[in-house]
């Protein structure tokens, strides 16, 4: 077969067409070659604490208010003058003025299960088909090593609709562990080419339908997986120097953080790391003395930690809760639920520190003035990872996500809504 | 005279008949399941022809063998029945094994784990049902194997379908039983299950399946949805938050459609201990009010011999009696007439239980009654006697006789009168019929009932939804008192088909991967519901239906104008992932080892920790809608450690034709006839013989082609 002549304007226009062509969204968000020495990827870390952390006890007292209200800890003053953090925060007090205090948020849902897809998906009304915003950042960005939407120590299925594809990648759980176990390398590779003679002649290829094309396609992204040795040291927090380690604390959290800083640095987009154990509707001020103190540590060496290495501007760090808790003590001396106010920490990103967004009344019951909703958050951190949330459409209907929300653009630069991340 | 040929009237009728018997035929002639499913076919073919796309051919014996097999009983064929299948003569092959696999105990298994899960026992709702199965006071994988066992005895039996959805909506724990008995069986199945018997069996025998709300009602608020959502396919939930933009569902429709199921409850029972022993103590002071009566009356007949008892005492202290003797006689009805009791209300045994306790208190105070009973009689037959002295010795006990009736109807009428007005009357067997029972049984009633159950609270006048069925009628006068009842004949009747269209719809699923949906395939659907229907509701006879019909027997070859994926047509047998159950199953068959038992109880996600049950977790955690092959799958199959060791198990197949030492190639069929149920190719022979190398028996070799053709796409899908 003799190869047809191509004239050079020939080339020329193939070239550009096939430009055209290539504009995947995976080309738009990863990293252009060129600019990969300037600046990473922009990634996001969200600390999710799981029942509903108080925020009079914590990022939010009030030392005014009576002490049935404002509880038994006391407040500090912190590296801004005029903010107070409670005393059991002292090295987050210390490093105020790297992080942003959102102290304004409000909702409506009281209910646990619904307030933390809430809070994950940044939708008001939520059913099993809404997908988190992990599982949309999984979506525009598509499949890579590190996958770009990871959760430590593991997350359950939230992608809905847009498919178990989108799915957070479990690093110590079940994921995690079946990496660790890897047969040796002789044999793997015996055993896969006997494995590809036996796919090669069940008739796949043009004549596939969608369900032999999702299996041929996560078979080849878990043989990526496996064989890639870089990722696996990643998740390996023992390859990291002790001081560092012991930086971050010889807890659970210290260690997760240590890791979704690792997986940031590897290239990975939205790190989710659950904490559970905030929902205190008894002995509120116990457990809180037992718990606070472990997150303090490990929030604040993971700022430094990002600081030192000049990440702070492309990674945003977000600790995130389902809903505050009740301005008033219980008679079990704990708080119960309060949506009508609660508190996240921004961190990163474009946001410059040192400040609080909004402020509560001085009980602690409800935001002044404007409130930001969950899902005005989620809006952001997607904005920070790249993504315009407006543009996209969700299958299979085409419904818009997040549509009634607006960018907190105090926190991240409004994302231009260019043709690549609109469907 | 010749007879003119009149035109014999019964001629006609025939003839018209034998005219009009084609018609009659062809309208009334079901399609019968065993030719074909004729009807599935012709509006599918007629479908293709409109597209211009010709049906491809049938698919291989071998190939239908594998099919079916994974999908009616959820596992690979054995070496054995692949053997007498394809010796069976050629006519009717087909016919009889799907006779075989859908009335084996695999088919009613899969089946029933099926229908588990939708009707609410799957790992999304794992935590409920361990809630759940707490405070039953059973294990959870018991609780989840005991919803499966009802459901599979129920498809084993072939039951109609509307009986197995009336089974779940209208379950109480009581079950309609006399609370003694319901009690005395609770009892028992609880000791049971501690001594290490699931109870599955037992539960099985119910009449209703009570687990199903003991897991829904942990989420009460949204128990309107689940329901309309699991028989009817309907999603109201977002109604609960916020009226549908279209007007179709306010959150006042979703508040109302709730009130059907507003007075179940899931919690201790009223208790009803108390009311036993009050009952009891009742008949026996009826008892000994009516020997004292006796009593009196012999003393009667003896004083009028003799001695005289001042008028005037006997009167006033008569009347003061009488009253107590009215409640006394009223008791005694009880014994005779089944009437309503439903809670104690007596004022002075408030005062009596809280002043002596409860046992004591009670026993005290119907004495008294019965005492005081006992004197009223005395006293009233003497007054009467002294009345009627005139007439003499045996018309004062006539006398005596007749007031005891008299003042029995009395009391029987004013308390039948009485308590018919309180709600919630419901007839309940004669106590005398109960107390000979609870005297000859041999559970002891006196243990304190801890347990929860599902029970219906009574009706509160002052509530303030009326339960409203789906067309926005109100349920002003429920059937037996239970809203759910009407709910259900409301559903059944012949204008509402959406129970019928919703599981015709997931059976189709279940057997072609996709529903009908649009356009001509939702005539078929109505012609599928219609032949439900007539068929008394038999999902054995839908699955023969579909199983017997060209479209599901066509073979997976792409055909013309079919091979664009997303273009799906029946022109050919569209392949799809084996569902993680089966997977797991035939996997532990291929490999020749025991089926992990995590599968049998499908609401209970085994937990993180567990590696053992990693396969379940991960193949099996997941809603049935999405598709099971992703990464943490993929890589399961691929490098599991257990997995691994599965495949090289002692005493697995590989161990055993090792053993036996068969030769490479028949160990090679051996393995390609267990997973694909077919021989290697030339290619695939050479290529695995050469894998294993020079020692045939090495079993590490070998277990490597075991895991490729575990891992291929040809095992893990249905083709």
């Amino acid at each position: 077969m003799t190869i047809p002549p191509i004239s050079r304007r020939g080339l020329l226009t193939a070239g550009a067409l096939s430009c055209l062509g290539s504009q995947n969204l995976s080309g738009l968000l990863a990293t252009p070659p060129n600019t990969q020495s300037k600046s990473p990827p922009r990634s996001a870390i969200v600390v999710f604490l799981a029942g509903g952390l108080s925020h009079l006890d914590s990022l939010d007292p009030k030392p005014d208010a009576p002490v049935e209200i404002r509880g038994e800890f006391g407040s500090i003053a912190t590296a801004t003058p005029g903010i107070r953090l409670s005393d059991q925060l002292p090295q987050l007090a210390r490093r105020l003025n790297r992080f942003t205090l959102v102290r304004s948020m409000a909702h409506s849902q009281g209910d646990h299960r619904l307030a933390e897809r809430q809070a994950l998906s940044g939708e008001r009304f939520t059913s099993v088909d809404t997908p988190s915003i992990g599982s949309v950042v999984a979506h525009q960005v598509g499949w890579q090593v590190p996958p770009a939407y990871t959760a430590i120590p593991r997350q359950p299925s939230d992608a809905g609709v847009l498919g178990p594809a989108c799915n957070a990648f479990s690093v110590l759980g079940d994921g995690g562990q079946l990496l660790a176990q890897s047969p040796r390398k002789q044999r793997r590779n015996g055993r896969r080419a006997l494995l590809r003679l036996l796919d090669e002649g069940s008739a796949a290829g043009a004549t596939a339908n969608s369900s032999e094309l999702t299996r041929d396609e996560a078979y080849q992204q878990s043989l990526e997986l496996l064989s890639s040795q870089a990722f696996r040291d990643t998740i390996n927090a023992e390859l990291e120097p002790a001081a560092v380690r012991d930086r971050y604390g010889e807890h659970e959290l210290g260690h997760h953080l240590l890791l979704a800083r690792r997986l940031v640095e590897a290239g990975s987009r939205f790190v989710l790391v659950p904490v559970p154990g905030w929902d205190t509707h008894r002995d509120n001020f116990t457990s809180l003395r037992s718990q606070l103190p472990p997150l303090d540590n490990a929030l604040s060496a993971l700022i430094d930690d990002l600081a030192d290495r000049d990440r702070l501007d492309s990674t945003a760090v977000l600790v995130l809760s389902e809903f505050g808790r009740t301005p008033r003590v219980n008679r079990y001396s704990g708080r119960d639920h309060w949506p009508r106010a609660m508190t996240a920490i921004w961190c990163g990103g474009a946001d410059s520190g040192g400040r609080t967004l909004g402020a509560t009344d001085p009980k602690g019951q409800a935001p002044r003035s404007n409130s930001i909703s969950p899902g005005d958050l989620a809006a952001t951190v997607l904005a920070h990872v790249g993504i315009h949330a407006r543009g996209i459409a969700l299958p299979p209907a085409g419904r818009l996500l997040l549509p009634d929300t607006k960018l907190i653009t105090s926190l991240v630069a409004p994302v231009p809504m260019t043709p690549g991340n609109t469907r | 005279m010749i007879d003119r040929p009149r035109l014999d009237l019964s001629l006609v009728c025939w003839l018209l008949l034998v005219a009009a018997s084609p018609a009659w035929a062809s309208h009334n002639a079901p399609a019968d399941s065993n030719t074909g499913g004729s009807s599935i076919d012709q509006f599918l073919e007629q479908q293709l022809a409109a597209e211009g796309i010709s049906p491809g051919p049938a698919c291989s014996d071998a190939q239908f063998l594998r099919r079916a097999t994974l999908d009616a009983c959820g596992r690979l064929p054995t070496l054995e029945e692949r053997t007498r299948f394809l010796s069976d003569p050629k006519p009717g092959r087909r016919h009889r094994l799907i006779e075989r696999l859908l009335g084996s105990h695999d088919a009613s298994q899969r089946w029933a784990v099926w229908m588990a899960e939708w009707t609410g026992c799957h790992a999304g709702l794992n935590r409920q049902v361990r809630r759940a199965s707490a405070r039953m006071r059973v294990p959870p994988e018991s609780f989840s194997k005991m919803w499966v066992e009802w459901l599979r005895v129920r498809l084993e039996r072939d039951e109609p379908y509307d009986q197995i959805v009336a089974g779940f909506l209208l379950a109480t724990t009581r079950d309609g039983r006399p609370d003694h008995e319901a009690i005395g069986a609770q009892h028992d199945f609880i000791k049971r299950v501690k001594s290490g018997d699931l109870g599955s069996r037992e539960y099985a025998r119910r009449r209703t399946n009570d687990l199903f709300w003991r897991v829904h009602l942990e989420n009460r608020e949204l128990i309107g949805s689940t329901v309309a959502n699991t028989f009817l396919g309907v999603e109201i939930e977002c109604a609960r938050c916020h009226d549908h933009p279209d007007g179709q569902w306010t959150q006042r429709d979703f508040s109302d459609f709730h009130a059907v199921f507003g007075r179940l409850t899931h919690a201790k029972a009223p208790p009803v201990a108390l009311q036993r022993r009050v009952d009891l103590v009742r008949s026996a002071s009826m008892a000994g009010a009516t020997l004292l009566a006796a009593l009196f009356l012999l003393a009667t007949y003896l004083a009028r011999r003799g001695r005289r008892i001042p008028a005037r005492w006997t009167l006033c202290g008569g009347l003061l009696m009488l009253a107590g003797g009215v409640y006394a006689t009223s008791c005694f009805s009880h014994l005779l007439v089944p009437v309503v009791t439903t809670r104690v209300t007596s004022p002075g045994l408030w005062i009596t239980n809280w002043w002596l306790g409860d046992r004591t208190g009670h026993m005290v105070f119907y004495l008294a009654i019965a005492l005081l009973g006992g004197l009223a009689l005395l006293a009233t037959t003497v007054g009467c006697r002294r009345l009627l002295v005139s007439v003499g010795p045996r018309p004062g006990i006539a006398a005596s006789l007749a007031i005891l009736a008299g003042a029995l109807l009395v009391a029987t009428a004013a308390d039948a009168a009485s308590t018919a007005k309180q709600p919630n009357a419901r007839l309940r067997e004669p106590l005398l019929n109960r107390w000979r029972r609870e005297l000859t049984s041999r559970q002891q009633p006196d243990r304190p009932r801890r347990d929860t159950e599902i029970y219906l609270e009574p009706l509160r006048p002052d509530t303030d939804s009326v339960p409203t069925l789906f067309d926005k009628t109100a349920i002003t006068d429920a059937v037996d008192d239970d809203p759910r009842r009407t709910l259900l004949a409301w559903m059944l009747q012949p204008p509402q088909r959406e129970m019928d269209r919703v599981i015709v719809n997931r059976v189709w699923n279940e057997w072609f991967g996709r529903k009908l949906a649009h356009g001509d395939q939702l005539r078929l659907l109505e012609w599928l519901v219609d032949d439900f229907r007539r068929h008394k509701r038999s999902l054995r006879h839908l699955h023969r239906l579909i199983m017997n019909s060209r479209a599901y027997q066509r073979s997976s070859q792409p055909v013309a104008g079919s091979e664009v994926p997303a273009n799906d047509s029946y022109a050919r047998f569209s392949p799809r992932p084996i569902p993680g159950r089966a997977l797991l199953r035939s996997i532990a068959q291929a490999s020749g080892t025991a089926v992990p038992d995590s599968l049998a109880s499908p609401g209970v996600l085994p937990g993180p920790e567990d590696a053992a049950e990693r396969g379940t977790r991960i193949l099996c955690g997941q809603p049935e809608a999405a598709p099971r092959l992703r990464v943490e799958a993929a890589m399961y199959l691929l490098v599991d450690s257990t997995l691994q060791q599965r495949l090289g198990a002692s005493g697995g197949r590989l161990d055993q034709l090792l053993a036996r030492q068969s030769s490479p190639e028949q160990t090679l069929d051996s393995i390609f006839l267990a997973c694909l149920c077919r021989p290697p190719s030339r290619r695939e022979r050479l290529a695995c013989l050469e894998h294993v190398g020079p020692d045939v028996r090495s079993l590490d070799r070998w277990s490597d082609v075991l895991w490729a053709l575990v891992n291929s796409r040809e095992f893990q899908f249905i083709r």
